[in-house]
């Protein structure tokens, strides 16, 4: 559980708690309202008839409006669950930077993962871990046990961001390894080429997956406030580049925010929910901006 | 182009520490870890460019201002002359710097290749100017001539030292304020000039010996009425200095400029000037605008040898410059007394002088007037007189001028004539028998007969005069050479009775005619007549400025000198170009041939008369001809008594009654021996004016004398105007002072030439300005974005208190 103190700190589970009970509407709208069931399954609650085909399960068919109509119908319930969540985690070395801040992108990714989990869990929805650098690592089958919160960040918790990343790729093992619409949310700070994830953003949303892109870069990433001469070296590559910071600067920043435009116009077209961030932002502020402006515009 | 402190140029190698330390000692990099490194390449390659030209623009300004700061201490000159060139070059050279930065800084940033094309042309333009300003700059450029202000110099200070410099204004004359002038300028010259002094008065000019030596002649300077043209001083001292070694040369003038001092045409001091681009001309103005005075100008004697009880006519012209006033005018003449002048304790005694004439001359503005005093009844002797202006003024010098004329008895002249010859004409002309009985004539004739030369004494005379002679015996020929080598004067007037014409053509005779008689010229019309052309023969001196009726007296016969002799000379021709009078230097003496007689009655017996010289009805010129030759035989022409400054004066003596030794009193009351060499004194130092007088004694004491005044013009302080001056010396040639300040500047600026100091400092100013905007734009902007960034991530989201 040190896992669980460390990451859902009493002041912060007061302000997700705050949350909760402030607006149950709130998450259902964050939840429900969006997701307005649209999965059938096995249930008590009858959803409708339908004419059998070929691949239905035989055990399906009503038979007694077999009886009735001498035509066989199959029988749809609606689920009862209303949705899966997966929090998919960037573990490339690049998530562990922090250049002033207290909190690296990771540890940043996992406050945000662990109230949004504690929320789920609330709620009886089942949710998931996957973590991924160059691919998939670790998979958390979703549950809604109360017990799967601490076991999904104290797996978090061993987690260690290194090595290289391939959001594209693991998002498209992801996509392949999800059988149900989802509610997948990524944590990534994105820094690989884009267009490939992109691409795979607009496949997992194209198979009905919902998805919430966290963008979270470092404040310096953001903000670059070096000044002089600096020799900056890519944890993942290994590159290094030798730039006068103060001469970069603006144009770093423009490239910083003409990188974010790109994702927040591609997300706005496929529908995928955009979470621009940075560390020096307070998660839980950011969080409950950002769920306040879903509720607003759902 | 030189330094003042040429090894703080040195310092100039300070330009090269903003490159080493842009070169070398590049900061040394942080190393940070960082993931985003994706979103630095993306722009790197066009900042790095960029950022690389900005550190280049702010080195290259670095680098100047260090070089401003130690070129200015290294206070860089140049002459004046090419001053202005440096500044053009420089601008041009700013200018094609500039040209050649934007034509970078287009490349870097890839511009147009139309904006790139016009301004590496603009580059090439600016720096072809600049090089074509530069290249004859430095080719004409006066090396080492400027820089150092203590190296010798050879000056030259020119001091008018005319009279009027004497003028007192606010209780100092001109030549005091000159010379104290002239004490400071030698005192700024550096140790080890030549330094020459030069006053107005035409003498060699030369370098003192030191310095003390030029202070001292600068202490000795004194007005001099013998005072030349400042054009001509001037270029003394040009060729004075230019014939120095010292390679600076100076030239300071100290002059009221008084137009009479400076000639209109000085063209030969213009192309000295010319020729010494480097030679530094400072003219000094000690005048002033509006000076007050009276003075006495052009005064003229109607004659200065007049006979005993003659009359003397004393004309002058009173000038006066200023607003006006009223002067006495007074003309007083010595009285005859033997005994003085005397030395008396140590004091010139003179003789007593009386008032002969007084008039009032009333001025309202600068103008003249004329005044006329006669003078009769002078006693025999040499008479010294003065004219002065009472009253005082500005300039005293030119109050008083003096004169000295000479009363003599009547010279004799041996009239010698053969018989049924007129001698009245001739001795009418020059001594009317009206004039003798009143005492006033000049000369005494005495005629005699041709028969009775041979037995004359002819050295009683002091002339002899052969009217229309009959041939001659040679012994007689002889006697009239002998007499006229002498020193005596003779005439002879050819005439109808000069046949046969070969005894005149005979070795005797034509030692003493000028010329050979080949025959008589006849003209039957009246279109002959005599016809002088040029007057600048003492003989025809009275003609010079009245027009005679030559042509209202026609000559019908004369006798043709052909050929005349080499040592002669024709004074006077007539219509026919033919000689009339002939003059002839024999010895000591003089002989004048004319070819024509004046002893022609108006209708001689059996023959027709050889002209109308005296017969036509208007016979005047005739007259004052023969009185004219009766003056220059008898060597009156000679005897000049009044002289201008500087001249030397000559007084012929009489073997008979003056001796050899003269003692001179000057003005000033110095005494001096003279001796008589050939029959003359010879007095050359006349600088100043006054009457001079020598006493001699012979049986009983002789007074001689003469007066000396300066030039008419000396005492006139009418201004040139500086136009003039400009015109005679160059508008930019010369520097006007007035005071020490402009003279020392000039002095600064010729020797240290102009500095650059000033500009050098306003150019450091504006790199150091230039370097602090461009590198506040180019990095405060960024700390700016920055502070603007921070608080933007969260800005775009609303806040959560506003649901």
């Amino acid at each position: 559980m040190a896992a669980v103190e460390k990451y859902l700190k009493p002041q912060v589970i007061n302000q997700i708690k705050r949350l909760d009970l402030r607006a149950q509407f709130v998450v259902k709208g964050f939840l429900q309202g969006l997701h307005a069931s649209p999965f059938q399954g096995f249930s008590v609650e009858f959803s409708e008839h339908r004419r059998y085909t070929a691949g239905d399960d035989p055990k399906d068919i009503d038979w007694l409006v077999y009886a009735k109509t001498d035509k066989y119908y199959v029988k749809k319930f609606e689920a009862e669950t209303n949705i899966t969540g997966y929090l998919a985690m960037d573990l490339s070395q690049s998530m562990g930077y922090s250049y002033r801040q207290e909190l690296t992108k990771f540890d940043y990714a996992i406050c945000l993962a662990a109230a949004l989990a504690y929320l789920m869990v609330h709620q009886q929805d089942p949710v998931g871990l996957v973590t991924f650098d160059t691919r998939l690592r670790d998979c958390l089958a979703p549950k809604s046990k109360r017990s799967q919160l601490g076991t999904l960040l104290s797996h978090l918790a061993r987690s260690r961001p290194t090595g290289e990343t391939d959001v594209a790729k693991s998002l498209q093992q992801l996509q392949a390894m999800l059988r149900h619409r989802s509610l997948v949310m990524l944590f990534s700070d994105l820094l690989t080429d884009r267009e490939p994830v992109v691409q795979s953003l607009h496949r997992l949303r194209h198979r009905g997956h919902d998805v919430i892109l966290f963008h979270i870069l470092d404040e310096a990433e953001v903000s670059f406030p070096f000044s002089g001469a600096v020799e900056f070296e890519d944890p993942e590559t290994h590159e290094r580049m030798e730039v006068d910071a103060s001469q970069e600067r603006q144009s770093y920043q423009a490239e910083v925010e003409a990188f974010r435009e790109f994702y927040r116009r591609e997300c706005f077209q496929s529908g995928i929910d955009y979470v621009p961030l940075d560390t020096s932002m307070q998660f839980d502020k950011a969080l409950t901006k950002y769920l306040v402006s879903r509720r607003a515009r759902g | 182009m030189s330094f003042v402190n040429g090894s703080l140029l040195l310092g100039m190698a300070l330009a090269a520490i903003p490159i080493v330390l842009h070169l070398t000692m590049r900061q040394q990099p942080k190393q940070l870890v960082f993931p985003a490194i994706r979103f630095l390449k993306a722009r790197r390659d066009s900042n790095k460019r960029t950022l690389q030209l900005r550190h280049w623009i702010l080195l290259l300004l670095r680098c100047l201002a260090l070089a401003c700061v130690a070129l200015a201490l290294a206070r860089p000159s140049t002459a004046s002359t090419v001053f202005g060139n440096w500044l053009l070059a420089s601008a041009a050279g700013s200018m094609a710097l500039l040209a050649i930065a934007l034509t970078i800084m287009a490349v870097v940033w890839r511009r147009g290749r139309m904006l790139i094309g016009t301004l590496a042309g603009l580059a090439v333009i600016t720096s072809l100017g600049t090089l074509s300003i530069l290249v004859p700059t430095l080719a004409n450029s006066p090396g080492g001539l400027v820089g150092d202000q203590e190296a010798p110099v050879a000056a030259a200070i020119v001091v008018d030292t005319a009279p009027r410099m004497a003028y007192r204004n606010a209780n100092q004359s001109r030549l005091e304020a000159a010379r104290e002038f002239a004490h400071w300028i030698a005192r700024q010259l550096p140790e080890g000039s030549d330094i020459a002094l030069l006053d107005a008065r035409p003498a060699p000019a030369a370098f003192a010996v030191d310095r003390a030596a030029a202070v001292k002649a600068i202490d000795r300077l004194e007005t001099s009425g013998a005072a030349g043209p400042m054009t001509r001083r001037l270029e003394d001292a040009i060729r004075l200095v230019q014939s120095s070694g010292k390679s600076r040369k100076e030239i300071y003038v100290l002059t009221d400029l008084a137009s009479a001092a400076w000639e209109a045409d000085a063209r030969p001091l213009t192309n000295l000037l010319g020729d010494a681009p480097d030679l530094f001309l400072s003219v000094i103005d000690l005048g002033n605008d509006d000076p007050s005075n009276f003075g006495v100008r052009d005064l003229s004697l109607s004659t200065e040898l007049l006979p005993r009880g003659g009359e003397l006519i004393v004309q002058a012209e009173i000038a006066h410059v200023g607003s006006g006033g009223s002067r006495n005018v007074e003309l007083r003449v010595e009285e005859p007394d033997a005994t003085r002048p005397i030395i008396q304790d140590g004091k010139m005694l003179l003789p007593n002088s009386r008032v002969r004439g007084q008039q009032v001359c009333e001025f309202s503005a600068t103008g003249s007037q004329r005044v006329e005093f006669r003078l009769r009844g002078l006693e025999l002797g040499t008479r010294h007189a003065a004219l002065r202006i009472l009253g005082q003024d500005g300039l005293e010098a030119d109050d008083v001028r003096f004169f000295t004329v000479e009363v003599k008895p009547a010279w004799p002249i041996l009239v010698v004539a053969p018989d049924g010859v007129l001698n009245s004409f001739f001795m009418e002309a020059v001594a009317p028998a009206e004039w003798q009985q009143l005492g006033r004539s000049l000369f005494e004739c005495r005629p005699v007969r041709q028969a009775e030369l041979g037995n004359t004494i002819l050295a009683e005379f002091a002339a002899v005069v052969l009217l229309d002679p009959a041939p001659l015996t040679p012994s007689e020929w002889r006697q009239l050479e002998q007499y006229a080598q002498a020193g005596g004067g003779l005439a002879i007037f050819l005439g109808s009775r000069a046949h046969p014409v070969t005894s005149f053509n005979e070795t005797l005779a034509q030692a003493v005619i000028g010329g050979r008689l080949a025959r008589e010229w006849r003209s039957t019309s009246s279109d002959l007549f005599l016809a002088p052309e040029r007057f600048d023969h003492p003989l025809l001196a009275a003609f010079r400025n009245a027009s005679a009726p030559w042509n209202q007296m026609p000559v019908y016969r004369h006798w043709i000198l052909d050929p005349v002799a080499d040592d002669s000379r024709v004074v006077a021709s007539y219509s026919n170009n033919r000689p009339a009078i002939v003059e002839r230097l024999l010895g000591k003496g003089r002989v004048i041939v004319m070819t024509t007689p004046v002893s022609e009655p108006a209708e001689p017996i059996g023959r027709t008369a050889w002209n109308e010289l005296f017969t036509a009805e208007d016979a005047w010129p005739t007259v004052v001809l023969l009185d004219q030759i009766a003056r220059f035989i008898v060597s009156s022409g000679d005897s000049k008594l009044n002289y201008l400054s500087g001249e030397t004066a000559v007084i012929p003596l009489s073997p008979e009654r003056d001796p050899d030794r003269f003692q001179l009193f000057g003005p000033t009351g110095e005494t001096q021996d003279v001796v008589a060499r050939d029959r003359r004194l010879s007095v050359r130092f006349t600088e100043i004016a006054g009457q001079y007088r020598l006493k001699g004694f012979r049986g009983e004491p002789i007074l001689r004398g003469f007066s000396v005044n300066a030039p008419a013009t000396a005492g006139d302080l009418l201004r040139m105007p500086r136009a003039t001056l400009d015109n005679v010396l160059g508008a930019k040639r010369y520097q006007f002072a007035t005071s020490r300040d402009e003279v020392t500047r000039g002095i600064g600026e010729s020797r240290v030439g102009r500095e650059f100091y000033s500009f050098l400092l306003i150019g450091l100013a504006v790199f150091l300005a230039i370097e602090q905007l461009l590198s506040n734009r180019f990095y405060r902007r960024q700390e700016a974005t920055v502070v603007s960034q921070a608080g933007l991530s969260l800005a775009s989201l609303p806040e959560p208190d506003a649901v």
